[in-house]
């Protein structure tokens, strides 16, 4: 009888053991997988490519978003668009020198917007058939200065025709690399702004990450807008036929905070 | 005595119209600094003393951003007027306004408005009421928002400070269509009140408050608490 007790002690304290082993071992992993050093060494860098810890796109998980409310964006707009581009990876969007967005004082540029098929970003696991990006780059920079970003991610749901995306639609060239001008007033980045679903934008998923291309630079501040605007599924699959699949596979949030 | 007791409502008045903190609604704070030029046409012509001008621009703050107060919005107003009797009067006019929303994209607008000005003295009382319709057509979009507005104003010399009165009153404001800018039918409502200092004869000092409520198209409401600085110039 007593041996038989002091059998199943000593098996017990055995399984107690390996299950602190165990527990040790996971913990070790948790902590090396938030280690930086470790991360950079372990994951596959392209050469010459900005790729570390903060890249994007990455999955939202809107439950775990911090409400903070302190992230203002000051738009000082002109809708000046002047140029739609074939560029074969992407349909793209120029504007004229002079619109500004202010973040945390410092300016930047509207440069270009262009799409991706289907979202770059997920919200809480979910694709959404496409996504447009506007990109703006700070106007004033010392000449050793990485260039900083700040983009703008609106997505888009499969629903009623876009007035803003028919405006450029039938103008994008067919023949890739190539563009069309256009006169001012022809595409209004204010149509989709004033639309029903933009009208009222006060929240979006802010974080910091990086260009979804090469360089990959990480020096991107993103503003993810929550409201998901409508186009028609035909002008979805028009932009897809000129670009193909072109999003970028969500990448590691690490210890970032979207907030 | 009697000018004693009016001054008294009024500052009754003045302070009812302060509104309370209410739940549900976003609170905003700004200044609305003001410029007026005015005068009429009789420089010209003897016989075009009846038709008036005004000038005025108006700059606007608030303080929803979390860096604090911050440039929200500037108005620019030009209008002719013609005066019908003592007491009657009817404006034409156009405002260009710059706007710059928070977390929006700015915007432009041009609007035209009219108005019907009547204005009447009861004693020491001055009663004013301006009936206005607008268009605000915003520039990139074209988007038109039909707009009546319906002013009452009363104002009262202070007893004990020489040119110096006293005023409270109301807008309410409907859009006559769907629109961009804001709900069909009731929109805003906007209370003020405040002092008037006439410091030359041709010189017009203005301090008070304006409480500004807002009924958005998305249902989150502002009411915006403003300092009111108003300067005007008769030429």
């Amino acid at each position: 009888m007593t041996k038989n007790i002091l059998l199943y002690l000593l098996m017990g304290l055995s399984l107690l053991l390996t299950s602190c082993a165990n527990l040790k071992q996971i913990t070790d992993t948790i902590t090396h997988s938030s280690d930086s050093s470790h991360n950079k060494t372990g994951l596959y860098i392209q050469p010459d490519l900005d790729h570390g810890l903060i890249q994007s796109p990455i999955n939202i998980h809107s439950f775990n978003e911090k409400t903070t409310n302190t992230h203002d964006l000051t738009f000082h707009y002109e809708d000046k668009i002047k140029a739609v581009e074939n560029l074969g990876h992407t349909v793209q969007l120029d504007f004229e020198v002079g619109s500004i967005i202010s973040y945390e004082g410092i300016e930047y540029d509207f440069k270009q917007m262009h799409f991706h098929t289907p979202s770059e970003h997920l919200i809480d696991g979910i694709t959404f058939p496409m996504e447009m990006h506007i990109v703006t780059q700070n106007s004033s920079r010392g000449k050793n200065d990485a260039p900083r970003y700040l983009v703008i991610g609106i997505l888009f749901k499969e629903g009623k025709t876009n007035k803003f995306i028919d405006e450029f639609l039938n103008l994008i060239p067919q023949k890739e690399r190539s563009l069309t001008s256009l006169k001012k007033g022809t595409v209004k980045l204010d149509d989709l702004f004033s639309s029903d679903e933009l009208h009222d934008v006060e929240n979006f998923y802010h974080y910091q990450g990086s260009l979804t291309t090469p360089p990959y630079t990480e020096t991107v501040q993103w503003f993810v807008f929550k409201p998901v605007v409508e186009a028609s599924p035909e002008q979805i699959i028009a932009i897809n036929t000129i670009e193909g699949n072109n999003a970028r596979h969500i990448q590691g949030i690490f210890d970032r905070v979207v907030d | 005595m009697k000018n004693t007791r009016i001054t008294i409502i009024f500052i009754s008045l003045l302070i009812y119209s302060i509104p309370c903190f209410a739940a549900g609604q976003r609170d905003i704070f700004g200044v609305w600094g003001s410029v007026k030029l005015q005068g009429d046409f009789k420089p010209l012509s003897p016989e075009l003393r009846k038709f008036k001008w005004a000038v005025m621009n108006q700059t606007r703050t608030r303080d929803d951003s979390s860096r604090g107060s911050r440039f929200f919005q500037d108005l620019l107003f030009g209008q002719v007027g013609y005066q019908l009797g003592n007491n009657a009067s009817l404006w034409l006019g156009y405002a260009h306004t710059w706007t710059s929303p928070l977390n929006k994209l700015s915007f432009q607008e041009s609007r035209p408005y009219q108005d019907f000005v009547w204005g009447q003295k009861i004693k020491t009382l001055k009663l004013m009421t301006r009936s206005r319709m607008e268009q605000r057509i915003r520039e990139t979009t074209g988007d038109v928002g039909y707009r009546a507005r319906q002013l009452f104003k009363i104002s009262h010399p202070l007893p004990f400070v020489n040119n110096l009165s006293i005023y409270v009153g109301d807008e309410i404001l409907f859009y006559m269509n769907e629109n961009k800018f804001g709900k069909k039918g009731f929109s805003e409502n906007r209370v003020f009140s405040g002092l008037s200092y006439q410091a030359t004869e041709k010189m017009n000092i203005g301090l008070g408050y304006m409480g500004q409520y807002v009924d958005t198209i998305s249902g989150k409401n502002i009411f915006t608490h403003n300092i009111e600085v108003n300067l005007g110039i008769k030429i």
